[in-house]
């Protein structure tokens, strides 16, 4: 009688700790504040030998031109950049020719960024030719 | 008796199989989507209320030490933000892996108004071998 109840006790706490250790285990949600959640990113690709040194975007929702600074001058060049979203579609493209020599570079955009585009931006392309 | 007690044995051996084997096959294991921050196919992070306005990079002594990013905060309320920088010159990057130095937060900046994060590098970088950065901003008030 002792030895079954010894057995039936050790059965009833052992499924007792893995319901208890299961319960954690399946992966309870980590809730956290939606703010902590909110990333975005940029990435700039400088494909120019000139090093860019500034990116200037603009404080209006839109973006119509984009100025850039260059470390090195240049000079009777065309300076390109083109702007994509998340899913890899452009979204914004224009390109400038430089002359005379200048480090600090204006682009007026063919295909202006929208307030809602200008939320998807993902990758600046930034190229000399 | 001894029948009653091997029914009730093999009733609670069978509860034991079944509650054991239904956590090893993982029905409720829901962690996996926990992986997907940043992938494509994550949908559950929102971009946060900031638009990046300028990016700046600081040269001294003809390396790059620090970038200056500018964020407006597009949102009606007021908030902060955790900006990250990495930028590349060549093979070398501007961060010790590891660490966070490649991250700053801004002051609280209010509705429609803009505010800066000024990164300093851990590594100088060659200024003329720039060639890439990637900033992100995350919102964290």
């Amino acid at each position: 009688m002792i030895l079954r109840n010894m057995i039936l006790c050790f059965f009833v706490f052992s499924i007792l700790g893995i319901v208890l250790f299961a319960d954690p285990g399946s992966g309870n949600s980590l809730d956290s504040s939606a703010d902590v959640n909110k990333i975005g990113a940029l990435k700039i690709l400088d494909s120019s030998d000139k090093t860019m040194i500034g990116m200037n975007l603009g404080t209006t929702d839109t973006i119509t031109e984009i100025t850039l600074t260059f470390k090195t001058s240049i000079e009777d060049n065309t300076v390109s950049i083109s702007l994509t979203d998340r899913n890899n579609l452009q979204i914004g493209t224009g390109s400038q020719f430089v002359t005379p020599a200048n480090t600090v570079v204006t682009i007026t955009l063919s295909d202006s960024i929208t307030s809602n585009e200008r939320d998807l931006l993902k990758n600046v392309n930034i190229s000399i030719s | 008796m001894v029948i009653c007690l091997s029914l009730k044995l093999i009733l609670m051996v069978g509860v034991l199989v079944f509650v054991v084997s239904t956590v090893g096959f993982g029905n409720d294991l829901t962690a996996a989507t926990f992986n997907n921050i940043g992938a494509k196919n994550n949908v559950s992070v929102p971009i946060p209320d900031a638009d990046i306005t300028n990016v700046v990079l600081t040269e001294s002594a003809s390396n790059i030490v620090s970038a200056t990013i500018t964020v407006k905060n597009t949102d009606s309320s007021s908030h902060s933000y955790n900006v990250c920088v990495i930028t590349k010159a060549g093979e070398l990057i501007s961060d010790i892996q590891g660490t966070n130095s490649d991250c700053t937060n801004t002051a609280t900046i209010s509705a429609s108004d803009t505010g800066s994060a000024i990164i300093n590098f851990a590594n100088p970088l060659s200024s003329s071998t720039v060639d890439y950065s990637d900033i992100s901003v995350q919102q964290i008030t």
